[in-house]
């Protein structure tokens, strides 16, 4: 235990009437036992969030077998006081793999906030993590977490229009005017995207498909290992529990292949229930050596092509690394806002590495919470 | 509680305040509610609590945090203590 975590650890035990050892034990792995409790605790902390339904609970804290989710809980006479949701990750970083966790939603019992629990369990999973990354989801956790994480790359939001209509409905332009806006805009809207569109040159092909089940020959190809930039790993067995699996959404999966070979994907989310409803582009990824802008804008400029014969209104995405913003920007993608991104703690042997911005390669999958 | 350590001034315990909840010095006063202190956080509560166990050797039990409300209640809370020299 480190000495900052034992004097934190001392007067939050204390504060609570009970020994350090205690108050360490205390915090564990939950177990199924513990969901009803868990939903009921997220319920009393977060209201009706449909991100925390109880049917996303049990897919997302609780499928303990899939080896994707993870649920830690604080107990308190003989009550849950506080629950991290998290994922466990494997970060690539140069020649080396590290095990970490990834925080993502966290509770503390109404009754118990304001005691310094939620960012003790945040400090326990450094503790006990090597690598423990994090995102504020609301003003107050945003505050605490900016304090014990390293604020890293900023969210660029960007986003391909393939109609005006939505856009300018909800601006408040008039029904006519929209109407006559929109037709108008059809033409330079398909020029822009013509202008941007990389043909895929011989040999390169992309499928569509509707689940991840050829992942394992993307993922299980030794290239995927070699050294190319931090990335938080994904496997096959992940995506599909991610993706295949997810209660809440549906998604489309982007096969890039190189001769035959499955060297890269692309995942993308409908937003809305409508035909026309915004796209959200959430992951992709390429084997180490296609890792490129070139081969990142055959990958965007198939993604972008397809989306737009769905009749979609736009197609957004959120960007952290540099590679992956400037491809979108020359796959026609126009960049809108930029907020705050992900945290990051990594133990003192690995956090220049783990730390640096410059080395990360980063989809909207790795740092926000949407699902 | 009773406590070893040499009690302070509540100038001094409002720096401390200050300090732990990453406020600029004077920014906190002894009516401000606590809820209107952007360091009044999870981390803001445990920092303060430990600065208050190692300057005052003092402990801030549950049921005390659960009532702070205001910054005078946590300068009554070490003045009950018997830790404030004013």
């Amino acid at each position: 235990m480190t000495p900052a975590f034992a004097k934190i650890s001392k007067v939050l035990a204390a504060s609570l009437g009970i020994t350090i050892d205690e108050l360490i034990k205390s915090f564990e792995r939950a177990e199924k036992a513990d969901y009803s409790a868990v939903c009921e605790l997220m319920h009393l902390g977060f209201g009706d969030a449909g991100n925390l339904a109880p049917e996303v609970i049990a897919w997302r804290y609780f499928d303990f077998s899939s080896h994707c989710s993870d649920m830690f809980v604080l107990r308190y006479q003989n009550q849950i006081i506080g629950a991290v949701g998290a994922e466990p990750i494997r970060v690539k970083l140069d020649h080396a793999e590290v095990e970490g966790i990834r925080a993502g939603d966290i509770v503390v019992h109404p009754e118990h906030m304001r005691q310094g629990i939620g960012a003790w369990m945040n400090l326990c999973l450094q503790e006990n993590f090597p690598v423990v990354m994090a995102m504020g989801s609301n003003e107050n956790s945003t505050t605490m977490v900016r304090r014990i994480f390293k604020p890293m790359n900023c969210r660029h939001h960007l986003k391909i229009l393939f109609s005006t209509q939505r856009y300018l409905e909800f601006r408040g332009w008039s029904p006519l005017l929209t109407k006559a806006v929109t037709l108008l805009a059809v033409l330079p809207l398909a020029l822009v995207r013509y202008v941007f569109f990389k043909m895929l040159p011989r040999g390169y092909r992309i499928e569509v498909v509707d689940n991840t089940d050829n992942f394992p020959d993307f993922f299980n190809n030794p290239d995927y290992r070699q050294p190319h930039a931090n990335i938080v790993m994904r496997s096959a067995q992940y995506c599909r529990w991610r993706y295949d699996l997810n209660p809440k959404s549906s998604f489309k999966v982007f096969e890039f292949y190189k001769k035959n070979q499955l060297s890269g994907y692309a995942i993308v989310k409908k937003n809305g229930r409508e035909a026309n409803d915004d796209w959200q582009l959430m992951d992709w990824d390429l084997l180490p050596s296609l890792r490129n802008q070139k081969h990142l804008r055959l990958l965007f400029s198939g993604v972008v092509n397809w989306v737009a014969h769905q009749h979609a209104e736009s197609l957004s995405v959120m960007a952290s690394d540099s590679l992956s913003l400037e491809s979108l920007v020359h796959s026609g993608f126009s960049h809108r806002a930029v907020e705050d991104g992900f945290y990051l703690w990594a133990q003192p042997d690995i956090s220049t590495t783990v730390l640096d911005e410059k080395r990360w390669f980063l989809t909207f999958c790795d740092t926000d919470e949407a699902l | 509680m009773p406590s070893s350590k040499e009690p302070i001034s509540t100038g001094e315990l409002l720096a401390l305040i200050e300090q732990q909840l990453n406020a600029e010095a004077g920014a906190i006063t002894i009516d401000m509610a606590l809820a209107d202190i952007k360091g009044w956080d999870s981390m803001g509560v445990l920092l303060l609590m430990a600065e208050l166990d190692d300057r005052l050797g003092m402990t801030l039990s549950s049921e005390v945090l659960a009532e702070l409300k205001h910054v005078k209640d946590i300068i009554n809370a070490v003045k009950e203590a018997g830790l404030l020299t004013d």
